[in-house]
């Protein structure tokens, strides 16, 4: 079989840090290529060097068997290389012709849009990019935006497609919608490398994958032959627990309970209307959804933070308490912790030290204080302590900037902060492993189940099914603001047997 | 030469360039700049009077600094300094003239400035209640209410307190002046310097103390540098708002306690002198931090005095638009740099 990029003893450094270390790597002609690794393993790095964004230090490049020495991504686009990057790079004001053709305009002063359009019609249909040519692309949803870059790519005639995390932002069946893409493309004898940290989607997708660590290529194996164990093994370099212990548990009273609660915005947009739930001591509620469907709305209620311009419903308790309307420090003095969705927004200060993190929506804590400020010495011990129980790496002795951790570090100490409430009943969290590697996720899960077995009571919402399985005593499928289906207990004892099955049962309540 | 290396030379190298245009102007109209910036040292720093009229000036801009710098922490851009300031010396001037005759300097001088705080807070309270409570822009209210506040503080002083044929008060009661410092030191400068630079030192300490040792310091910078997180933490940002905007406001209107309690003893029209407006830039010098904006309010001084004693060597326009140079040079130098010095 052809090859169609050749890398051989590529390496790239940062000041100190070899993002690359001597990588050799061949990617078949018309086959799908998977780039596994964990966040800062070089996989960015490699495949910014392959579209020419970055330059190696040293080390060869061949597309289709030329040696080439991209200086710019136009390079790359011209031999036939494109990227579709996480974050799209779109002008929303402008039509989807005029977004693809933007860059490559044929003439200088007139656009034959309808004829560019027809070619794109024809190009969208042959592979599943359904999206109309003349809608504005801010009109258009997140899968559909992909689907514009994707076409971006195809117009420009690139042979050689990287996508970077392309289902970040897909739902389930857009993720499945993509795939079917992909593999027409490379049956048509298009290659493609994915870049992703999914293992289920790697083994899903791809023919080959191959395994980044430190800067350094780990190995290539045939999809077919390798596993997840194998692949996280080799991610993170030892033998990783995919499926933290889950034993069953007797759950004694209710601690949350969510009655009918409905929410329009100032602007009068529903969403959440009848949401119904209950939360004992001692299980995990997921929430499984869509993004987009109320979790944030919930979150927002749940926590005090919402709009206060909007219209409320319904009921939240709390141990027997009311707690609709309450401020978020109320709330957190009923006992209630809560890990929002976004951490750079709403969970962490990136100026402060990892110290003054650690205390974030805790520092009313009389422990921590001292006369008209804090404590140092105890700041200190509990930021020591914090750093230890939760393993985070990498923070040194001087107190750094929460913003020099990496982001899986960065969520432990969230983490941390959140679970060694004093006197905590109710924990709520909303994503706690985004963005965070495979070691990291491991360790947290293993947190969240410790708590569970604490007693607590525990709200657990998330995007990604697997760890709304893995983790959940019961869970409940959120659909345009209320839970429009739950599984018992026992069928979710039952689903985590059967896990894809069961995946796809939980999809089709959320879609 | 490395990046690093020229990092704390960027204040040094922007003064050196300000110098250099300045005198290029100075030498295009005719004059001789090295005699100009001569003069302008020994005026300023060869004479009591000269060091004297430094401090007096410095104190008013620590004081209106400070009324920039604690709203910029919680991302309010305070440019309402002036008004407050001419609240507060109107305040404090109306309250000395009430007060009875006899009252005693530690009564007086103390109540006086908490008036001064007050009024000079209660009208910065107008721009932060619009803020938050009606989502008004604070720059375009707090400009407005300078002109508000020129026009109130105008008025009465024309229509009501001025001594006829005059454009001042009557002086306040002798118990609520500030001592100079020829009688606090028993020096013969003749300068209106006075305790109130002492005043500042300590209330810039406040600030530090405030801002980086306490936990409402804690919370303040917090909910200026991500109003969302601190939101979740259970922070309220809106009340931080209106309290950084009240601390600002104080500040401007103790400002009075050096122009009125130190040094005039009266309320006059023009009092100010722009000392509100000249804050701003030196909280952006300082970078919005107590202790760097003692250092620009001694730079800013400077100028402004400076500029003044070489009156009869180079026309005043003249000697405003190098003034206005140096500052441009100064706050907009490090941000030059900044963006040369990142890319590596």
């Amino acid at each position: 079989m052809a090859t169609a990029v050749k890398l051989s003893g590529i390496t790239k450094t940062f000041g100190n840090l070899k993002a690359n270390d001597n990588v050799s790597l061949s990617i078949a002609s018309a086959s799908i290529h998977a780039l596994v690794g964990e966040n800062g393993a070089g996989k960015s790095t490699l495949s910014n060097i392959i579209y020419g964004l970055l330059h190696p230090d040293s080390g060869m490049m061949e597309v289709d068997g030329k040696a080439v020495k991209f200086k710019s991504a136009r390079q790359a686009i011209e031999a036939g290389v494109g990227m579709v990057h996480q974050h799209f790079m779109l002008a929303p004001t402008l039509t989807v012709t005029e977004n693809i053709i933007l860059g490559k305009e044929e003439s200088r002063f007139s656009l034959p849009t309808r004829r560019i359009g027809k070619e794109i019609g024809r190009l969208a249909t042959q592979h599943g990019l359904d999206v109309d040519p003349g809608a504005l692309v801010s009109t258009l949803s997140v899968g559909e935006q992909q689907r514009v870059e994707i076409l971006k790519l195809l117009y420009r005639r690139a042979r050689i497609l990287i996508l970077d995390e392309p289902t970040a932002v897909l739902s389930p069946p857009e993720t499945a919608r993509l795939f079917a893409t992909l593999r027409s493309l490379a049956a048509e004898g298009r290659t493609i490398l994915v870049i992703t940290h999914k293992l289920d989607e790697v083994l899903a997708i791809s023919d080959t994958v191959s395994v980044m660590r430190k800067g350094a290529l780990v190995g290539t194996v045939p999809t077919a032959s390798t596993g997840k164990e194998e692949l996280a093994r080799m991610m993170v370099g030892r033998d990783v627990l995919l499926r933290t212990a889950n034993p069953p548990q007797a759950t004694s009273k209710t601690v949350l309970s969510i009655d009918r609660l409905s929410y329009r915005t100032p602007q009068g947009v529903e969403k959440l209307s009848g949401l119904t739930l209950r939360v004992r001591a001692g299980e995990i509620y997921g929430i499984a959804g869509v993004e987009g469907n109320g979790q944030s709305e919930l979150l927002s209620l749940l926590w005090g933070t919402f709009e206060r311009d909007g219209t409320t419903g319904g009921s939240i308790t709390i141990d027997g308490r009311q707690t609709l309307g309450l401020s978020p420090a109320e709330v957190a003095a009923l006992g209630v912790s809560m890990i929002p969705e976004d951490r750079h927004k709403s969970a962490v200060i990136a100026e402060y030290g990892i110290e003054q993190n650690l205390i974030l929506g805790r520092h009313r804590e009389k422990a921590f204080h001292r006369g008209i400020g804090f404590n140092r010495q105890a700041l200190r011990e509990n930021a020591a302590a914090m750093i230890e129980r939760y393993d985070v790496r990498g923070a040194a002795e001087t107190n750094p900037p929460i913003a020099s951790l990496s982001g899986g570090n960065q969520q432990k100490i969230v983490v941390a902060r959140e679970m060694e409430r004093p006197l905590l009943k109710l924990l709520v969290l909303a994503q706690p492993t985004r963005g965070v590697d495979i070691g990291a996720i491991e360790q947290i899960h293993r947190r969240i189940i410790e708590a569970r077995k604490s007693g607590l009571a525990i709200l657990l919402i998330s995007s990604e099914l697997e760890e709304l399985v893995a983790l959940s005593t019961r869970i409940g499928c959120l659909y345009k603001g209320a839970i429009r289906h739950e599984f018992s207990e026992e069928e979710v004892r039952q689903g985590r047997e059967a896990e894809s099955g069961f995946e796809q049962e939980i999809g089709m309540h959320i879609t | 030469m490395s990046k690093r290396s020229v990092k704390p030379l960027i204040p040094v190298l922007s003064l050196l360039f300000a110098l250099a245009t300045g005198s290029l102007i100075i030498a295009a109209t005719g004059s001789d700049p090295m005699a100009v910036w001569q003069k302008m040292l020994r005026s300023t720093f060869a004479s009591g009077y000269g060091i004297g009229q430094v401090l007096f000036r410095a104190t008013t801009l620590i004081f209106t600094g400070l009324a920039v710098a604690l709203p910029f922490r919680v991302r309010l851009f305070n440019i309402g300094g002036e008004g407050q300031l001419l609240m507060g010396a109107l305040a404090a001037a109306l309250c000395g003239l009430a007060l009875p005759a006899g009252t005693p300097a530690l009564v007086a001088a103390p109540a006086l400035m908490l008036v001064a705080a007050a009024a000079g807070a209660g009208w910065a309270l107008v721009a932060g209640w619009l803020k938050v409570r009606r989502g008004v822009n604070e720059v375009i209210s707090t400009i407005m209410l300078n002109f508000i506040a020129l026009g109130i503080t105008g008025y009465l002083l024309t229509n009501h307190f001025a001594v006829p044929s005059t454009v001042h008060t009557s002086a306040i009661i002798p118990g609520g002046w500030l001592p100079d410092f020829d009688t606090l030191f028993g020096l013969n400068w003749h300068s209106p310097a006075n305790l109130s630079l002492f005043v500042a030192l300590a209330v810039t300490a406040g600030a530090a103390v405030l801002l980086f040792r306490s936990r409402y310091g804690y919370d303040m910078i917090a909910a200026g540098l991500n109003p969302e997180a601190a939101r979740h933490a259970g922070i309220a940002t809106g009340r931080h708002m209106l309290g950084a905007m009240a601390l600002g406001g104080a500040m401007a209107g103790l400002g009075a306690a050096n122009l009125v309690l130190g040094y005039k003893h009266w309320f006059e029209a023009g009092l100010s002198a722009g000392a509100g407006f000249m804050g701003i830039a030196v909280a952006l010098l300082a970078g919005a931090n107590p202790a760097g904006i003692i250092v620009a309010a001694l730079l800013f001084a400077w100028l402004d005095y400076g500029g003044l004693a070489v009156n009869t060597l180079v026309p005043k326009d003249i000697f405003m638009m190098v003034q206005a140079i140096t500052i441009l040079s100064i706050i907009s130098f490090p941000a030059l740099f900044k963006s040369w010095l990142k890319e590596d």
